[in-house]
């Protein structure tokens, strides 16, 4: 009895270890990428640079393909480049009304590389599709992500591995950053050693 | 008995209007364009104008306007139904609200096709691109870009009037 006890309470045990290094390793990624790499695409993206082989307007949407579509923010923000991208105007879905000529979803396929980028701060991931949409406020990238996230305040850059990974760009206060999702997920998290305060002088 | 006439025959004439807006129609009797010159120069058959300093209008099944062209040389046949525009061509359609700029384009009306070749550069409501070749259908419901040098474009998403999902 007193086993069972004690090796379910080691289970408990080891569940809750697990379950706050998860979320302690959640937590430490949320505040980073949420904050450095991902936020600054806020919901609204653009202006937009582009360069493919072909482009090919149709019914508000743009596809491109051809020599890697190269897709990129104008204030350099971020990056993406994949075998075929697809902008589609007006069609937010969920019955959101947008502007005929404002973005609604971006869908980037094949061999998928998401870069963001600002001083210091900077995200790579990969993946084999990604999707940008306006209506959700989100960037979901699935198919197997990989990646990884650099911080001033990481000791060295966080490596991420994924099914799916859900970034949300212009969070509320109290709702979600970050959803990583697979089987298993995995992150990495390696903070930065701060400096030693003084410490007082001693007497003696 | 018919007498030979003993004259040479008169070689065809040329006949050359200044400043003139002249309709094209086809063998149906429909309005196909109209043309506004500095110079139209037409064979006697005036089936083949060679248009000098022209503004064309493009005009659809029911006279409505399709799309325009400004340009410096033109070189419109009526009874192939086509267009050629070259020397640095102007195009745009009101209904699409694309315009561009290229070299040469060709309107081909049986093909239901227009073709543009040589420094591509236009807009259209979502963005700016430049490209080597633009080819669409008349009412540029689908346009493609393409070119040995690749397409580059800027999309500049409309600023306001967009309502959150959440």
């Amino acid at each position: 009895m007193n086993l069972l006890t004690s090796a379910a309470a080691a289970k408990v045990n080891m569940k809750n270890r697990i379950r706050t290094t998860a979320l302690c390793a959640t937590v430490c990624l949320m505040a980073v990428v949420s904050s450095a790499a991902f936020a600054q695409q806020a919901q609204r993206i653009g202006p937009l640079k582009v360069t493919a082989g072909e482009i090919v307007f149709k019914k508000n949407q743009w596809t491109l393909s051809g020599n890697r579509p190269h897709l990129f923010a104008v204030d350099g923000s971020f990056d993406v480049r994949a075998d075929r991208i697809v902008v589609d105007f007006a069609s937010a879905g969920k019955g959101v009304k947008i502007s005929k000529d404002s973005i609604g979803t971006v869908t980037a396929t094949g061999s998928v590389e998401f870069v963001s980028k600002k001083p210091g701060q900077s995200a790579q991931v990969r993946a084999p599709k990604a999707v940008y949409s306006q209506a959700e406020g989100t960037l979901v990238l699935s198919g197997g992500v990989k990646g990884t996230v650099s911080d001033p305040s990481l000791a060295e850059p966080t490596p991420i591995t994924a099914d799916r990974l859900t970034v949300w760009l212009d969070p509320p206060e109290d709702g979600p950053r970050l959803k990583i999702e697979g089987s298993p997920a995995e992150i990495r998290v390696t903070p930065k050693e701060q400096p030693e305060q003084d410490q007082p002088a001693t007497k003696g | 008995m018919l007498k030979k006439d003993p004259r040479p025959p008169r070689p065809p004439v040329d006949i050359v209007v200044k400043n003139s807006e002249t309709v094209q129609e086809d063998t149906a009797g429909k309005p196909m364009w109209r043309i506004s010159a500095r110079e139209i120069r037409a064979s006697e058959a005036a089936t083949t104008l060679q248009v000098k300093g022209a503004s064309v209008v493009v005009l659809g099944p029911g006279g409505q306007d399709r799309m325009r062209l400004v340009c410096p040389n033109l070189v419109a046949n009526g009874a192939a139904k086509r267009l050629e525009a070259s020397g640095g061509v102007s195009a745009s359609s009101a209904e699409n609200g694309i315009s561009f700029k290229a070299e040469r384009i060709e309107v081909d009306l049986p093909a239901n096709r227009v073709t543009a070749s040589g420094g591509v550069e236009g807009s259209n409501p979502q963005g700016r691109f430049q490209a080597g070749t633009l080819e669409s259908d008349l009412k540029f419901e689908v346009v493609r870009l393409g070119g040995a040098g690749g397409v580059r474009a800027t999309i500049n998403p409309a600023a306001g009037s967009q309502g959150k999902g959440r």
